[in-house]
């Protein structure tokens, strides 16, 4: 808990920057209490992200993944094959995100889906499920989206620091407090940074090279 | 990878079945998300892969206009 003036302040890490002013402190709160539950959801949906990527270093054949009888996602009719779920992603409140395959012509198709509550507008109008890549090899398809959830949680600490400047602007009119609304944007920045892009493939390629009995 | 991922709660409330009669012209993304019913980290995707255009309004802030979101619910 930290203290200033005698007066707790509970719920909020203490910031890194030194030698606060009064109102360098008090806008920090002010604006971190109010992203607060926003800064929540980008450790959360980070850890997630990250633990994707480290499943993915050690996934072995993905028809292993799921246990039991496939599960097949929701509005999988028509022509071609159903989704068979392989692993979930991230479940967030009413959406899902999975890594599915199908039978296609050409063999396997991979594709990472997110799922989206049943009685959400946007599913009655759109249908519940969005695919967000496609492709053969599934560790190029969990990659891809890997690098695209990168660009948007970027787009999300944007917007969270945009926010911390209307509000800092609002309540703190005709002051200089750029080092607080600095500090929360790293803050922010520091847990939505994934950086796996590079591990995976270096990994694709070092199992490439392993498998053609290539020394590095 | 887990099957057991715990959902997370800082998320929107109850999905909106249609927009509300409003004159207002643009919403937060937490608040679009509300009315499609979807995570708002779902609006900040569809934002990004282009299937929703936001405004820039003040300092940066994400604006949905309230047209997208109608083009968006229109049944094709």
């Amino acid at each position: 808990m930290i203290k200033r003036n005698g007066q707790p302040r509970q719920g909020v890490a203490p910031p890194s920057l030194k030698r606060m002013s009064d109102t360098e402190y008090a806008a920090y709160f002010e604006a971190f209490g109010l992203i607060k539950g926003d800064y929540q959801a980008l450790c959360l949906i980070g850890d997630k992200l990250r633990e994707v990527e480290a499943n993915a270093r050690g996934l072995g054949p993905l028809d292993s993944q799921a246990q039991g009888a496939p599960a097949v996602l929701a509005d999988s009719v028509g022509d071609r094959s159903p989704w068979e779920v392989c692993a979930s992603l991230m479940r967030l409140k009413n959406n899902e995100v999975f890594l599915c395959k199908r039978v296609c012509e050409h063999g396997l198709e991979y594709a990472v889906i997110d799922q989206a509550s049943v009685a959400s507008a946007y599913a009655k109008v759109r249908g519940p499920l969005d695919v967000l890549r496609t492709g053969d090899n599934p560790r190029q398809v969990l990659r891809d989206y890997l690098r695209s959830e990168s660009e948007t949680l970027q787009l999300m600490v944007n917007d969270i620091t945009a926010n911390v400047r209307l509000v800092i602007a609002e309540r703190f009119p005709k002051q200089d407090l750029r080092r607080v609304v600095n500090e929360i944007t790293r803050m922010c920045k520091k847990v939505a940074r994934l950086g796996f892009s590079e591990t995976l493939e270096e990994h694709a390629s070092h199992t490439q090279n392993q498998a053609r009995g290539v020394r590095i | 990878m887990s099957g057991n991922n715990e959902a997370v709660n800082t998320s929107p409330q109850a999905p909106a079945t249609t927009l509300p009669d409003s004159e207002r012209l643009a919403y937060s993304v937490e608040e679009a998300a509300q009315l499609l019913g979807v995570h708002y980290f779902s609006v900040y995707r569809m934002i990004q892969r282009g299937k929703l255009r936001p405004c820039r309004v003040l300092r940066g802030k994400l604006l949905v206009p309230r047209s997208e979101l109608l083009n968006l619910l229109k049944t094709e």
